[in-house]
């Protein structure tokens, strides 16, 4: 769902349905930002950082893209304090054999898909941090590199690099076979 | 991101579009973004309802405890220098009488009076009680640069009063420089007169023109110990108390000078059943000569 400026320009005065739309419009992609950042709680994640976005649309510029620009800034900034947080107070969790990766995975869970989206973040925690985050970005966000370099605060050729660098090791990931869940 | 926008993507880092295995990967990382948004939270819901999202009330409630804060910290700083100046003696006199007499009955110390309220007079400025001044009585404090060493000062909030004399005189006390009344005068008509308005002797031998303490105000003989205060009672005089002793005029001329013993306060004083309180006179006659040979 592709979000408009106009949809953006009424959300910024107020409209509630615009509101809705532009959530609707940007919602999953910031929740699959959130999981291949491995956020703890991606959902409720994506909620608060709708929340905090919500306030600011006053003071938006630039349109559908400037919107896409905040929101995924907000939600960046939410996934390095979730990553922080988790660093200073690791979580202790209760053994779970559903969730143990030591064990084959069951039909159910290879019938639902998360076989690939255990691979896809399997590979992406190949990456380095930033290459992780720029091809996030740049494929999940669908933000272009502009939006990416100001989003993380580099200049345009850097993040260039860095998303030309995390793509050959993806690939490589596959051609090698280094992922072979 | 379309699959045009996946090519788009493969050809800025130099790969072939529609690379297999580059498409396979990316397409399997869009698998991460869900086709429906997801349900939004209760709080996310009544914000896209209309009703304020929490995180401006919680800006607001930050703004409020940044501003009970501040007027806090104000507060106490206005309080902090209030003190100071208080302390000092700085402020205005109404302020700091106001401060001293709120200290006094609320904090365990006590600012300081205003000087001019502590009854200290300004440098050149006359003092107004006189001899036979109506406020005679309510000058109680001295300078402390007037107390003989050892002596300590009388707290100023207390006004120091002497023994009350008689304003009767009897045939005796018509001679007497204490004959300041009819002999008809009332109880009701006694004076009260400080330390510094105590008579020390004839009007005519006083420098000051102040009747001069009588023997009896020496602190053997005065249990109030209001004699301190006098300046005539310095550590010179004190030996004094045999009459005749001190040359000068003071406690000894009162028999020389008299052909009749003059009643003298110290007997009113040393008659008196409750001599710590110098306020109250004793209803004692007219003292005899006999009386009044204390030494």
């Amino acid at each position: 769902m592709e979000l408009s400026d106009e949809a953006a320009a009424a959300a910024r005065s107020g409209d509630l349905d615009a509101l809705a739309e532009v959530y609707r419009a940007l919602a999953p992609r910031v929740l699959g930002y959130l999981r291949a950042r491995g956020v703890e709680d991606p959902e409720g994640t994506t909620s608060e950082v709708f929340l905090a976005v919500i306030p600011q649309l006053r003071q938006l510029r630039g349109g559908a893209a400037g919107l896409s620009t905040l929101v995924f800034s907000v939600a960046h900034a939410r996934s390095v304090d979730e990553v922080r947080r988790a660093v200073r107070r690791p979580k202790v969790w209760e053994y779970d054999s559903a969730i143990d990766p030591r064990l084959e995975p069951s039909a159910e869970v290879v019938a639902i898909g998360n076989v690939a989206t255990r691979r896809t973040l399997e590979r992406l925690a190949l990456l380095s941090e930033e290459q992780r985050i720029v091809v996030t970005l740049r494929v999940l966000g669908d933000l272009s590199v502009e939006q990416t370099a100001q989003i993380l605060g580099k200049s345009v050729g850097s993040v260039k690099q860095l998303q030309r660098r995390g793509l050959l090791a993806l690939r490589a990931m596959v051609e090698s076979g280094k992922v072979t869940l | 991101m379309s699959t045009s926008g996946l090519d788009v993507l493969l050809t800025e880092v130099g790969l072939e579009p529609f690379d297999d295995q580059a498409m396979t990967v990316l397409e399997e990382m869009l698998a991460l973004v869900p086709d429906e948004a997801p349900a939004p939270s209760d709080e996310l819901e009544a914000a896209l309802a209309g009703h304020r999202p929490s995180a401006v009330r919680t800006g607001r409630v930050v703004s409020l405890s940044t501003c009970a804060a501040a007027g806090l910290l104000s507060a106490s700083t206005v309080v902090g220098l209030g003190g100071i100046a208080a302390a000092a003696n700085q402020l205005p006199d109404g302020m700091q009488r106001a401060v001293s007499e709120w200290s006094q009955r609320h904090l365990p110390f006590t600012f300081p009076r205003p000087i001019h309220h502590a009854g200290i007079p300004e440098p050149g400025r006359p003092s107004s009680h006189g001899p036979g001044s109506s406020q005679g009585s309510k000058s109680s404090s001295v300078l402390p640069a007037e107390l003989p060493p050892g002596l300590s000062p009388v707290p100023s909030a207390g006004v120091l009063r002497a023994p009350l004399l008689p304003l009767t005189a009897g045939p005796s006390a018509a001679s007497s420089p204490w004959a300041l009344g009819s002999p008809g005068a009332s109880p009701s008509s006694y004076a009260s007169l400080t330390p510094s308005a105590l008579p020390t002797g004839p009007p005519s031998d006083s420098p000051s023109g102040l009747p001069s303490d009588s023997p009896s105000d020496s602190p053997s003989d005065s249990p109030s110990g209001l004699p301190s205060d006098s300046p005539s009672d310095s550590p010179s005089e004190l030996p004094s108390d045999s009459p005749g002793n001190s040359p000068g005029a003071g406690p000894s001329e009162s028999p020389t000078d008299s052909p009749a013993p003059s009643p003298s306060p110290t007997e009113t004083a040393s008659s008196d059943p409750s001599p710590s309180d110098g306020a109250t006179l004793s209803d004692s006659p007219s003292p005899t000569p006999e009386a009044s040979n204390t030494g």
